[in-house]
């Protein structure tokens, strides 16, 4: 069942048009992230649902209303916004109750309330500072409460973790998913980040220029990408450049190496140009790898990341890089060795604009 | 609604400062019965007086303003530098000027400065100039203080000394460097 | 009176013997010395004069000690005088906050062009310096007796603002030709204050329910409070000590402190020079009670502020 959906959302300011044609639907209970580069029209939409934006097109329903005439402080909608927007007069306990004192409720419902948030968000012992006093994540947590308090029934974050450094920010994330599972709060999630959306998302919206590319689950947005932008922005992608050679039997030439693709390119022509990818961790180098597909390569540089060893290859005119495991007992490769990559023909993937 | 509101207390504002401007205007172009002229104008700038009293707060003004930042750029650069704890007194001493009453201030003058007393600059025309001259630098001193102030805080003079420093040790480029800077934030005009 | 400078004076140095006191002690004059111009001017142009007359409220002519002067203020024409300064003073300050604060918010929260802010601020510059004789004929020439605004409403509209008690040598003419100087400084001060007022703030107070009245009244209004306060307390003494003005406008037909004390400083009108002393005084101890009232109320309303 439907409980927010978004049909022909359109946004125009002036003579740019930054949404087009925006259409989603979001279950009970369901966080769903928007991902996409700034300026793709991510924040824009979560403006909309809020009503801080008026759609130029299209109509926004939450649980059966149509949000068409209401204002941002009729919808009952909890926002947490990218820049701590902890009101500085007043105290942790002030901040949260705010809605609450607002919608006129009694005393002991507030304190009653205030109490459970903070210990939603384990800050009970800092009820009575100020803002200033509070750390980032620390603000970011109130924030969080403060617009959880009033029961909302869709919880908007609009980058809440790009002002947080590093560590807070994966910590932070993982609180935030678990709160909203624990509440089964219907959420929508902005962000540029694609790890922070892969990692807590039940559905991810790729946006790219004012639309949305593809719709589905982490699981489907990194592994089947639909366009080149999804897979380019989701994950590390290698593209080669290939030359078809049997549409037929999908065979392929990079630079003087033939190989067979799983994926139909049935309709192409002999010589035309392709593009295939193919994900880091998808190929290796190592003795006894499997997969039945190889390609000769040069390793042109390797970066030693702890658990993971990324190297470089020149593979046709590209230079491709490749993830594989740490293993104590087997040096790494050096620059100038030719290798062999082996990897699975179905995870080449064939991108289509 | 709010767009009305916003430009009802625009216009009530602009008729409140236009309305004296134009009355006055109306009134200095009424000098022959009836008619508007600029004889009044004529007379006024033809007169050797006028020129002379004009062009004496004119000097006045820029004497002010030179002396102004004299005294208050190399102090808070000083005390921004090397006497940091001491800027929230000499803050609170270029404030005192909006406390007490310049009148107040001028009584304290002319009883201190009288023509029998150790320094008696009201005695001449050239020291009763000069004490003009730092009466106005007094009353402007919160304002320039604060300005400079404020535009040393945005260049970050500590840091920019010490750059300057490990090049040229006495210092002297840093300071050539940021009073440039402070020029732009040196806008107060003397109150005249 | 040497005694209080000395000891004042003997302050300032305890403070830069404390702070050169982390340096070796052999530098600390070089240090001293850099602020010594500035000591100097403001030790003789600003607090000598003011504890001159501080201290000279307390003396007689020949020197000894005697509270007569202070006693001589409370007389009724004088308590008249600093009443009518005091009235005129708050209501010129509390209007020039409340007109400047709608301007200023109108320019910045009320979706005019964007173009207006900056001759805005650049007239309210201008303006707030206007004072003295321009100012005061300025008025004289838009609702004096024959001025344009006068005219136009008797002849055209037929409102004759003499006959409805108007006068502008009065509390309310006063008042009025005050303001323009009062609400322009008021733009000036609360527009940056009005700036730094994020947009988040207001959102989220809307999106957790607020009206645009409890977001002012709860969130806005609060930040702001220091500000107003602060320019409440310089709009005081603004037109407290505001003398060319008032002398320009009613030359000495209104009594109020400024003009009585501009009067003892170019012949002795109250018949005692240390009077003018105490009169001084007293426009000192006025404007210190009001900032005083100014960081009281700050320190209450800014708990929340670093």
């Amino acid at each position: 069942m439907s409980f927010l959906s978004l049909t022909n959302i359109k946004k125009t300011f002036g003579p740019v048009q930054v949404v087009h044609d925006f259409n989603m639907v979001i279950e009970k209970g369901e966080f769903v992230s928007f991902l996409g580069p700034s300026g793709c029209g991510k924040t824009t939409v979560l403006r909309m649902i809020a009503g801080f934006e008026t759609p130029s097109n299209g109509k926004i329903v939450i649980n059966g209303t149509d949000q068409g005439t209401l204002k941002p402080n009729q919808r009952n909608i909890g926002m947490v916004f990218q820049a701590y927007a902890l009101f500085p007069n007043m105290n942790v306990q002030d901040n949260v109750a705010f809605g609450l004192k607002v919608a006129g409720a009694s005393k002991a419902d507030i304190d009653a309330r205030v109490k459970q948030m903070l210990g939603l968000i384990k800050l009970e012992h800092l009820a009575d500072r100020f803002p200033y006093q509070l750390s980032g994540g620390q603000q970011q947590r109130v924030a969080l409460a403060r617009a959880l308090a009033v029961k909302p029934q869709v919880l908007l974050l609009d980058e809440p973790l790009s002002a947080l450094d590093a560590k807070i920010r994966i910590s932070l994330r993982e609180e935030i998913r678990q709160i909203q599972q624990q509440l089964g709060i219907t959420t929508v999630f902005v962000t540029h980040d694609q790890e922070e959306a892969l990692s807590i998302s039940d559905r991810i919206v790729v946006m790219n220029a004012g639309r949305a590319d593809q719709i589905g689950t982490p699981f489907e947005i990194y592994n089947t990408p639909a366009t080149r932008f999804v897979a380019s922005f989701v994950g590390t992608l290698n593209i080669i450049e290939g030359k078809v050679a049997d549409p037929a039997a999908g065979a392929v030439t990079i630079g003087d190496q033939r190989i067979s693709l799983k994926d139909s390119i049935a309709g192409m022509k002999g010589g035309d140009s392709i593009s295939l990818a193919l994900r880091p961790e998808a190929g290796s180098i190592a003795e006894g790898a499997t997969g039945d597909t190889t390609l000769a390569g040069e390793v042109v540089s390797t970066s030693f990341l702890g658990s993971v060893i990324r190297t470089r290859l020149r593979v046709g005119g590209d230079v491709i890089s490749f993830d594989m495991f740490n293993n104590p007992g087997v040096s790494p490769p050096v620059s100038g060795d030719n290798v062999t990559l082996r990897f699975a023909a179905k995870d080449l993937l064939v991108i289509r604009e | 609604m709010r767009k009305i509101w916003a430009w009802g207390a625009l216009l009530f504002g602009i008729l409140y400062f236009t309305l004296p401007l134009v009355g006055m205007t109306n009134f200095s172009l009424k000098m022959r019965r009836g008619e508007y002229s600029f004889d009044a104008y004529a007379k006024v700038f033809g007169d050797p007086r006028f020129q002379e009293t004009f062009t004496y707060s004119v000097a006045q003004a820029l004497f002010t303003i030179v002396f102004g930042i004299l005294l208050v750029v190399p102090t808070a650069y000083w005390v921004r530098l090397k006497l940091p704890r001491l800027r929230p007194y000499i803050e609170f001493v270029t404030l005192l000027p909006l406390v007490i009453p310049a009148i107040v201030i001028v009584f304290g003058y002319i009883r201190l400065y009288n023509t029998s007393s150790w320094l008696p600059l009201t005695g001449s025309a050239f020291g009763t100039d000069i004490l003009l001259m730092f009466g106005y630098a007094t009353l402007a001193l919160p304002y320039m203080y604060r300005a400079v102030d404020t535009g040393l805080r945005t260049i970050d003079v500590a840091t920019l000394t010490e750059a300057a420093q490990s090049r040229e040790p006495d210092g002297q480029r840093s300071w050539r460097g940021s009073s440039c800077r402070t020029r732009s934030s040196q806008c107060s005009p003397a109150p005249s | 009176m040497t005694a209080s400078v000395t000891r004042l004076l003997g302050a300032n140095g305890m403070s830069t013997a404390h702070t050169g006191a982390s340096p070796p002690a052999r530098r600390l004059p070089l240090h001293w010395l850099g602020i010594l111009p500035f000591a100097v001017f403001v030790t003789l142009f600003l607090i000598l004069p003011t504890m001159k007359i501080v201290v000279g409220a307390f003396q007689t002519p020949d020197g000894s000690f005697t509270l007569d002067n202070i006693q001589g203020l409370f007389t009724p024409s004088i308590l008249a005088a600093y009443w009518i300064s005091i009235k005129i003073s708050i209501a010129s300050a509390l209007l020039g906050c409340l007109i400047g604060f709608a301007v200023s918010s109108a320019v910045v929260f009320g979706g005019l062009p964007k173009w207006i802010r900056g001759p805005l601020l650049t007239f309210s510059g201008v303006a707030s310096n206007f004072a003295g004789v321009p100012l005061a004929f300025a008025f004289l020439a838009t609702l004096g007796p024959v001025g344009i605004l006068s005219v136009f409403l008797r002849s055209e509209l037929g409102v004759d603002l003499r006959a409805l008690g108007f006068n502008l040598l009065s509390f309310w003419g006063l008042t009025v030709t005050y303001l323009f100087f009062q609400i322009p400084l008021m733009i000036l001060i609360i527009t940056p204050a009005l700036d730094g007022l994020k947009r988040e703030w207001r959102e989220a107070a809307e999106i957790l329910g607020a009206t645009g009245l409890q977001y002012w009244r709860m969130v806005a209004f609060p930040i702001l409070l220091p500000s107003i306060l602060g320019t409440l307390a310089l709009l005081f003494a603004n037109a407290f000590g505001a003398v060319a003005t008032a002398i320009a406008l009613t030359g000495s037909s209104l009594s109020i402190v400024p003009i009585l004390l501009f009067a003892q400083i170019r012949g002795d009108v109250l018949g005692n020079p240390h009077l003018g002393y105490a009169l001084a005084f007293g426009m000192i101890v006025v404007t210190g009670i009001a900032n005083a009232i100014y960081i009281w109320l700050r320190a209450r309303s800014e708990r929340w502020l670093k």
